[in-house]
């Protein structure tokens, strides 16, 4: 499903969070939402799923929308947050379940319907043996792959990820990418994800919103885009780059810590 | 798959089987020696409709059907009460320590009842002693008062939580300055706040049953989304639920029916916090097992508590408010040993 953002803006407490933001995303695209810290990034998606109060306009495939979750019944959708809860006590089966909360018999409870979809979730991310563990009892990578089982159980088009990688190691960054790549091809979903692992998103996402205090640097084709002068500007830093054998770029910055010449 | 958020049959039988045998235990035990096999009858000749035996005696039937049975009643209704209002607390306010006099209902109905033994004032409207009024009104002064502070600070539930912590603060002072000042009345407020169950037949119970069932069936339809609360508010918002709807609904449903219950039958402390504890450690954490099988649970606690208040040192009563403690303690502190994490 396409999505459109036009003239978007949020103001909070009279401090302008997002100013004027318009894009154009096609359907199936997988999005890297990037920006220094306090750029806007989660406002921008939390302003998506209609969590935040905003002006200016959505659409998703040019019908008129305020915001996702204002059109759950047409539109199925998972934002997760970047401090999810894990909830004490819960099982894991009992996790991806609240996925279904929505679509559930408000009487009769969840039917067999429910438990294909939740089944089907967990199978297709290899949690079945982990289904009756608690979800205080998983690690990280698992907890992030729940949430992600959880999305699957909503039979979400859009994925909205709010830094799901900030808490993972190397490997498990990778993989998780990876695995957000396959579930994006293989259903055919729009995911946008917010994250500061510009070497590792570069490889896989293919549409770039690029936000700086708030303001819309591009939106946009990522190749290309995310260079060396680019990022030193975005970030206000001095960095260097370097090619994987694939060609892609590894970015790294220098040294720069403005706040120890300060340090008597 | 195993069903989940469902209480398991075998499960809610059991809690069944509990508040049948609470109750004949309540019908069948007490100072007056009738035989249990008596109690039972004119209980089943109740429930039939069959017309009175002239062979039995009148008073051990009074005894047994306009003493005993409303008792067990009002003891089922009560305890019910405080554990669904407990487990509604814990549910919004995500807080393990939350009961049903969290938001000061306790201190406030110690008040109004306090106020009103001292005073001797009768505002009796016929069918509600004027002592439950005045506890009544207190609970709900109470809590509108946290939820006044609550509502210039933010509305968040933290805010409303120690709104309520600084509402019970200054009302239990003001009720101690008043206790200070009338030492005679002493005993009979603390009798009162200690908490016990007294009947003066079906008044009371008919007072409690219309608030437990309306606020109960309200709770329980939102136990979904107490379940959705789990998760922090933005994720339960994304997930199709209203946080907002669902604290504003368990907090009025919660507070009506723990400030009637404690209009009649005092402070009786502990039910209410340690209940749904109880059911979250042996069967499941999801809202919508622990709020029916609170109301069981809670109920037949209640009402066995009762029954060893009036038994330990008939014809004599304990107040209840010990037994709940001293017997609920240690089990909920066994409980909590095998917990491992799970509450």
């Amino acid at each position: 499903m396409a999505f459109e953002a036009q003239s978007l803006s949020v103001i909070a407490s009279g401090k302008t969070l997002l100013q004027n933001i318009s894009f154009r995303i096609p359907g199936g695209s997988f999005v890297a939402i990037i920006g220094p810290n306090g750029a806007g990034k989660t406002t921008l998606m939390k302003s998506m799923v209609g969590l935040e109060t905003f002006t200016g306009s959505f659409s998703v495939n040019g019908k008129s929308s305020l915001g996702l979750l204002k059109d759950k019944k047409s539109i199925s959708f998972s934002y997760t947050p970047q401090n999810f809860s894990i909830p004490i006590g819960m099982s894991l089966v009992e996790y991806v379940m609240l996925g279904r909360t929505s679509r559930s018999n408000w009487f009769f409870g969840e039917t067999q319907r429910d438990y294909d979809a939740v089944n089907n979730a967990l199978k297709k991310l290899k949690l079945l043996p982990k289904s009756k563990e608690l979800v205080t009892n998983l690690s990280g990578g698992e907890m992030q792959r729940a949430t992600l089982a959880r999305a699957l159980a909503q039979e979400a088009n859009f994925l909205l990820l709010d830094e799901p990688t900030a808490s993972l190691d190397f490997a498990r960054t990778i993989d998780f990418l990876e695995l957000i790549d396959l579930l994006r091809r293989q259903l055919n979903l729009t995911v946008f994800l917010s994250t500061h692992d510009i070497n590792s998103i570069i490889r896989f996402a293919d549409y770039a919103l690029v936000l700086k205090k708030g303001k819309n640097l591009h939106s946009g084709q990522l190749k290309g885009i995310l260079n060396k002068d680019f990022l030193s500007d975005l970030y206000e830093t001095q960095l260097d780059s370097l090619q994987d054998k694939n060609g892609n770029p590894i970015f790294h910055a220098k040294s720069h810590n403005k706040y120890i010449d300060s340090i008597p | 798959m195993d069903k989940v958020f469902t209480v398991p049959k075998r499960t809610l039988l059991l809690y069944t089987f509990l508040v049948i045998l609470s109750g004949i235990l309540s019908i069948c035990l007490g100072a007056a020696k009738i035989p249990p096999i008596e109690s039972l009858k004119y209980l089943s000749d109740l429930m039939l409709g069959r017309g009175q035996d002239p062979n039995i005696s009148e008073i051990n039937r009074i005894i047994v059907l306009e003493w005993r049975l409303p008792r067990f009643c009002l003891g089922f209704l009560v305890g019910a009460s405080l554990a669904v209002a407990g487990a509604g607390f814990q549910g919004i306010f995500r807080n393990p320590l939350a009961d049903p006099f969290l938001l000061g209902s306790a201190a406030g109905a110690g008040l109004g009842a306090t106020l009103v033994i001292v005073t001797g004032i009768n505002l009796s409207l016929g069918f509600i002693d004027t002592v439950q009024l005045g506890a009544f009104l207190g609970a709900l002064g109470a809590v509108l008062c946290a939820a006044t502070i609550s509502s210039s600070a933010g509305k968040t539930p933290a805010s409303l939580l120690l709104a309520g912590v600084a509402t019970a603060a200054f009302l239990t002072a003001c009720q101690t300055y008043i206790m200070q000042r009338n030492f005679l009345s002493i005993q009979e407020i603390f009798g009162w706040l200690i908490g016990r169950l007294l009947t003066s037949g079906w008044t009371e119970v008919l007072t409690l049953a219309p608030y437990f069932v309306a606020c109960f069936i309200l709770i329980y339809a939102l136990s979904k989304e107490l379940d959705l609360l789990r998760l922090s508010d933005e994720e339960a918002r994304s997930l199709g639920g209203n946080p907002n709807r669902t604290y504003i609904v368990v907090i009025i449903c919660a507070t009506l029916m723990t400030a009637v219950a404690v209009s009649l039958s005092g402070l009786i402390a502990f039910v209410g916090l340690v209940i749904p504890h109880i059911i979250r450690l042996t069967v499941s954490s999801s809202y919508r097992v622990i709020i029916p099988l609170s109301a069981l649970a809670g109920g037949s606690f209640l009402t066995l508590a009762d029954t060893f208040s009036r038994m330990a040192i008939a014809p004599a009563e304990l107040p209840i408010g010990v037994i709940t403690a001293f017997l609920g303690a240690p089990f909920f502190a066994f409980l909590l040993r095998l917990s491992k994490g799970t509450i």
